[in-house]
């Protein structure tokens, strides 16, 4: 192997001869220049994550007007109008605001690191999309400012009620196209990152699994998102140029809404939750001290939960009334899903089995995400059984459903992603007690949160309203105690990543006993310009070992 | 980064720019023809 050990990048000099903006040997010392101009993917990576940090915090607000709304009957804080605001709004940030960009923000920081490359392939676009979304969300944000409000029809902008939404309609819809852009922007560069930036010997079923669930996640966002585009400037030019694509009194349709809307929306569930699974799969071989089990069928799997992603958006509309067959066709190919999902779930399970365990953050985070994750997809199957659906439809059971896979599943999976990986980009290791407390918190209060919503949906409470009958308040008491809870115990993250980024015990370069794969070859911290000379032949297949 | 890998990578982004931009055309019209 010796003569494969530390391969150039063929030419690699080229890259820093160029003006992307880098220093030789570390961060520019100018702040603007390092954090407004910059182009390093570890930087640009940090930008991300901050900015979905605080979005998170500022949806989570919105998230606790609702709790608190609904913690008893009747209306008592925030009036009806300012409520369905809060409930679309909330949606909007978790959804565009946090959870994606803080994908794209721990793509910006492990992929390079992963794959053995020096940097993302296009870094000024990658500065670039980081830079769209500031303005989106304060375009977005800055409808609650304005005296029609924010758009209140519910984030899936169903026409013709979010047609009526004032002054608040183009803002948000500019906003849209915005985060859309900077999405398909950041999904190119992790295609054409993957595709050719590759160390020499990384091949393609040598990647981790986080690059492979992110490659196809790229895929299903430069699919998708324009679509949503579409979706959106259609509506723009509904309510401005006096087109009828949805208004039925113009001989459009409204239902077409639905269904190009979905065509996005079914995609871009699983765009927010398939990079959950490719860390999760990095996350429990190291504390089961084993290879990562069926690493091979977990890649098809996940290429499958892509694929049948595109074949089942009218499972969210089955109320609209459609032809019975399209009810079996939708209701079928939902419960496929299962199938390849389920193979992973098996193999998370099965690479524990018998493996040396530890519990550390990172492991813990992982191991509440398969349970409780599961727990959303079971509910997702019974909401796909069309004549159950029509129950179902608009209850809180939804909520709950929806919830359990993005709270516990996509955010959990964040938390565990940083817990895993800060010591890497820090040098120091965090307070795992601390994180432990947040772990805990976390885990008993989104449950006090989530899992009464289940009885609430199928006792008959309607999702999106403020106030509501005697019968369902005692569930809601229970709910919005969760919800505080769930809340306050967030703040122990960011003060527990803050903790660490100013110091700490030194950790080390592997920095957990069972961690594979190429970024744990750099040092801790990784430094500012790595693997410019490629991975040698050995480091790679030593990390593929999965 | 070499010029022919420079090359690969421009080729790539633009292809998947263009693709997606296809993308929101191509529903733009499906709806001119179904409204």
């Amino acid at each position: 192997m010796a003569e494969h050990a530390h391969v150039a990048h063929a030419g690699h000099g080229a890259i820093h001869d160029d003006s992307h903006g880098h220093t030789e040997h570390g961060p520019d010392r100018s702040f603007i220049k390092r954090w407004v101009m910059g182009t390093n993917h570890k930087d640009i990576g940090t930008l991300y994550l901050v900015f979905a940090c605080i979005m998170f915090f500022v949806g989570g607000a919105m998230a606790m007007v609702i709790r608190l709304e609904l913690f008893k009957p009747g209306l008592q804080f925030v009036d009806p109008m300012f409520f369905n605001s809060m409930t679309t709004m909330h949606a909007l940030m978790m959804i565009f605001g946090a959870v994606m960009p803080a994908w794209v923000g721990l793509a910006n920081w492990m992929i390079p690191l992963q794959v053995g490359a020096p940097d993302m392939a296009l870094p000024r676009m990658n500065n670039f999309s980081f830079w769209l979304l500031p303005f989106a969300f304060t375009l977005l944000l800055g409808t609650l400012f304005i005296p029609s409000g924010s758009p209140a029809g519910g984030w899936t902008l169903y026409p013709p009620l979010s047609l009526q939404g004032g002054d608040s309609f183009p803002m948000a819809i500019f906003a849209i196209h915005l985060m859309g852009a900077s999405s398909i922007m950041g999904a190119i560069n992790v295609i054409v990152t993957l595709m050719n930036m590759r160390a020499p010997g990384m091949t393609l079923l040598r990647m981790p699994l986080f690059c492979w669930t992110w490659l196809i996640t790229a895929y299903l966002l430069i699919l998708v998102m324009p679509v949503l585009a579409g979706a959106v400037t259609m509506l723009l030019t509904d309510h401005f140029f006096g087109t009828s694509f949805f208004s039925a009194a113009g001989g459009g349709d409204p239902v077409m809404f639905q269904h190009i809307f979905w065509f996005f929306g079914h995609p871009e569930v699983y765009i927010l939750i398939l990079p959950a699974f490719g860390i999760v799969s990095e996350i429990i071989p190291t504390f089961s001290r084993k290879p990562l089990f069926g690493y091979e069928t977990m890649v098809y799997a996940t290429a499958s939960i892509g694929f049948l992603s595109f074949i089942v958006w009218a499972h969210h509309m089955f109320t609209v009334g459609m032809p019975l067959a399209g009810q079996l066709f939708f209701m079928l190919t939902t419960m496929l899903i299962a199938v390849p999902t389920g193979v992973k779930v098996f193999n998370w399970t099965a690479t524990m089995w018998k493996g040396s365990i530890s519990f550390e953050p990172p492991m813990l985070f992982a191991v509440a995400f398969l349970f409780l994750f599961t727990i959303g997809g079971f509910s997702g199957l019974m909401l796909a059984i069309v004549p159950a659906d029509f129950q179902y439809q608009d209850t809180y059971f939804v909520v709950a459903h929806f919830h359990y896979v993005l709270v516990p599943g996509a955010i959990f999976a964040i938390m565990a992603g940083v817990y895993y990986w800060l010591p890497k980009w820090t040098g120091n290791m965090y307070s795992q007690s601390l994180a432990k407390w947040h772990f805990w918190l976390s885990t008993i209060f989104v449950n006090v949160l989530f899992f009464p919503q289940h009885f609430l949906g199928l006792a008959g409470m309607p999702r999106r309203i403020p106030d509501y009958s005697t019968q369902f308040a005692d569930w809601n008491m229970v709910s919005s105690i969760g919800g505080f809870g769930f809340g306050l115990a967030q703040l122990l993250f960011p003060l527990c990543v803050w903790q660490c980024v100013r110091g700490g015990h030194r950790a080390t370069d592997r920095v957990w006993e069972g961690s594979h794969g190429l970024e744990w070859e750099l040092p801790s911290p990784a430094p500012y310009h790595s693997w410019e000379k490629a991975p040698s032949m050995a480091m790679i297949a030593h990390g593929a070992e999965h | 980064m070499s010029a022919s890998q420079q090359r690969r990578v421009k080729r790539s982004a633009i292809v998947l720019g263009l693709f997606a931009f296809a993308v929101y055309a191509a529903f733009i019209v499906y709806s001119i023809q179904r409204a």
